[in-house]
């Protein structure tokens, strides 16, 4: 009992600080630009659960993040720009259709083992890349989408700070809650029994493929729905928005946090968005100091800042509805 | 489960017939039938290179025959994939452990219970949805822990036991998934002899409790005084099949094996 109230009492706290704390610190200090870091972590988190889910839980390295990213994105701004939508439409649209798309796409990709998997999503993130730069008709090509509407939900055009800081504060929340259902239970053991050893996870009566599958869509779908919002707060979509390099530092972000740790996942978030912020006095230097911070923390650090194995155990602890609880309650 | 034929005497759980496996040019297998019956615990043995492990990783789905048929309780299993071999009820241990060591002692042990219950991602998404089935998980992941002596060391990272408790992992986690057949690849091997004692014991036990198991293995003493019954294999051919006494005699068995200075 006294674990499920430590549980409860953690959740409490987080939403406050998140939802009430941290908006009132806005409010006060009336620098939109601090709220909008704030909506930029908040966003990041949803990307790197996402990841997490897939590269730490699962043990796939992909460097696709920013293709589902795009999905999204582009799927807001082309819905809002052509045929005025509302947001949830947007919503509806982005992750369904990613969340089946990448099911697909993953049912072939993870036929791919290792480096060869990886080396397909970069094809993907390329070939995405090449066909956002080259579909003119669609995507306006090398010149984006501009002049993206903000948010309407209802009628209601949420352009303020605290709105969009307050969606994306819902949908980290949203991330947070499926990370947190995927990675501690028995889905998440049949996970990692498949990143662990796939042939002994298979003869133990477990489907390898099709739960990558499943973990590549959700993936996705998460991926497109911060990508969504990312569009309207940006008000701008370009093919540059999605390169590479930010599919890579997502990657970043989750192995300083703890490769399969949900609580890691979140905490490399905030690390990588704020971290060049506080660099910033260094000016030109910030880029090589954040470089040599990365360096030796994974040098020095390689499970993360907080481990899979210490984090699964933390988090079941005071989680009162977790099966592990079951034999606490027994014995 | 036994299903009793007229006066036939109950149905084997367990038939291999004409079972041939070819690599190339070299024939690893060659034809081997036997069934092993319910509740039996039948030793399969041979020297080195007498293509156990090519039987054994057939039987469990990992290598498909290039003849024959393998029939579980009467059911075509033959080709099938290791993943419905497991669900139709054939669990196995490997002889070069095969833990997945980043995970506790009770996550490994689950993960038997998982593939015999299955999850969902919907049930796993949807709080509620999926607590029946996770209780059903959890129960019989800490029964097979308790029945091992593993209990103790449930949240210990399975990376941290000795050699022998890992073996002693993989039989719970086989055991989670209720299986109709044990399959248990020189479980032996590695062990010393303290160990292989204790699993001597348990593996008979498992036995006289009524469950069927198949264990290939290396070490003769143990398998002579645990089995019930014994198939040799010499070359990827069966030479002989009868009681402990009567291979131990068999000229055959001498000639390939036992006079073998191994």
């Amino acid at each position: 009992m006294k674990g499920s109230a430590g549980g409860i009492l953690f959740v409490v706290a987080a939403l406050l600080v998140v939802g009430v704390a941290l908006p009132l610190v806005f409010w006060v200090t009336g620098s939109p630009f601090i709220a909008r870091l704030g909506q930029l972590v908040l966003l990041t988190v949803v990307l790197t659960i996402a990841l997490n889910l897939l590269t730490g839980t699962a043990g796939l390295l992909a460097l696709d993040s920013v293709v589902f990213l795009g999905f999204g994105a582009y799927t807001g701004a082309i819905l809002s720009t052509r045929f005025g939508t509302s947001f949830p439409v947007e919503l509806l649209v982005a992750v369904a259709g990613t969340a089946v798309i990448a099911f697909l796409l993953g049912l072939l990709l993870v036929r791919l083992h290792s480096v060869f998997f990886a080396v397909a999503t970069v094809g993907l993130a390329v070939s995405f890349y090449t066909t956002v730069l080259n579909w003119g008709d669609l995507t306006r090509g090398a010149m984006g989408i501009p002049a993206i509407p903000p948010v309407r939900i209802a009628g209601y055009e949420l352009d303020g700070w605290l709105a969009t800081y307050m969606l994306a504060a819902l949908m980290a929340l949203v991330a947070v809650f499926v990370g947190h259902r995927m990675t501690h239970s028995f889905y998440g053991n049949a996970a990692r029994a498949i990143r662990e050893d796939e042939d002994a996870a298979r003869s133990m009566g477990l489907t390898p493929r099709f739960i990558k599958a499943q973990i590549y869509a959700v993936h996705g779908a998460l991926m497109a729905m911060a990508g969504v919002l990312y569009a309207h707060v940006n008000s701008f979509v370009g093919p540059d928005n999605f390169l590479l390099l930010e599919s890579a530092l997502i990657l970043t972000a989750i192995v300083i946090g703890g490769l399969g740790s949900l609580p890691g996942a979140v905490l490399g978030a905030v690390l990588v968005v704020l971290a060049p912020e506080m660099l910033r006095q260094f000016g030109d230097l910030r880029a090589i100091i954040f470089g040599v911070i990365l360096f030796l923390a994974i040098l020095f650090l390689p499970r993360g800042l907080l481990s899979e194995v210490r984090s699964l155990a933390w988090v079941r602890r005071l989680d009162p509805a977790s099966p592990w609880a079951r034999r606490k309650r027994r014995s | 489960m036994t299903v009793r034929g007229e006066g036939t005497g109950p149905a084997p759980v367990l038939e291999v017939e004409g079972l041939t496996r070819d690599f190339d040019a070299l024939r690893a297998v060659d034809d081997v039938s036997f069934a092993v019956m319910p509740s039996e615990l039948l030793g399969l043995i041979g020297p080195n290179g007498a293509g156990k492990t090519t039987l054994f990783n057939m039987l469990a789905g990992a290598l498909p025959p290039t003849a024959g048929r393998i029939r579980l309780q009467g059911r075509d299993i033959t080709g099938l994939a290791p993943n419905r071999i497991a669900t139709l009820g054939i669990a196995r241990t490997y002889q070069n452990l095969r833990v997945f060591p980043d995970m506790t002692v009770f996550d490994n042990v689950s993960v038997g219970a998982i593939g015999r219950f299955g999850v969902s991602l919907w049930g796993t998404l949807v709080p509620g949805l999926e607590r029946r089935r996770s209780d059903r998980i959890a129960d019989a992941t800490i029964a097979a822990l308790e029945r091992l002596g593993l209990i103790d060391h449930a949240d210990a990272p399975a990376g941290n036991l000795s050699y022998g408790q890992k073996k002693l992992l993989e039989v719970a986690r086989a055991l989670t998934l209720a299986p109709t057949l044990l399959l248990l690849d020189e479980p032996a091997a590695g062990l010393n002899p303290n160990e292989t004692e204790a699993l001597s014991l348990l593996v008979r036990t498992l036995a006289d409790e009524g469950l069927t198991i198949l264990l290939v293995e290396h070490d003769m003493p143990m398998v002579m005084r645990v089995c019930d019954r014994i198939v040799v294999l010499d070359s990827g051919r069966k030479i002989a099949d009868g009681a402990p006494r009567a291979v131990r005699s068999d000229p055959a068995v001498r000639a390939a094996y036992l006079g073998d200075p191994e």
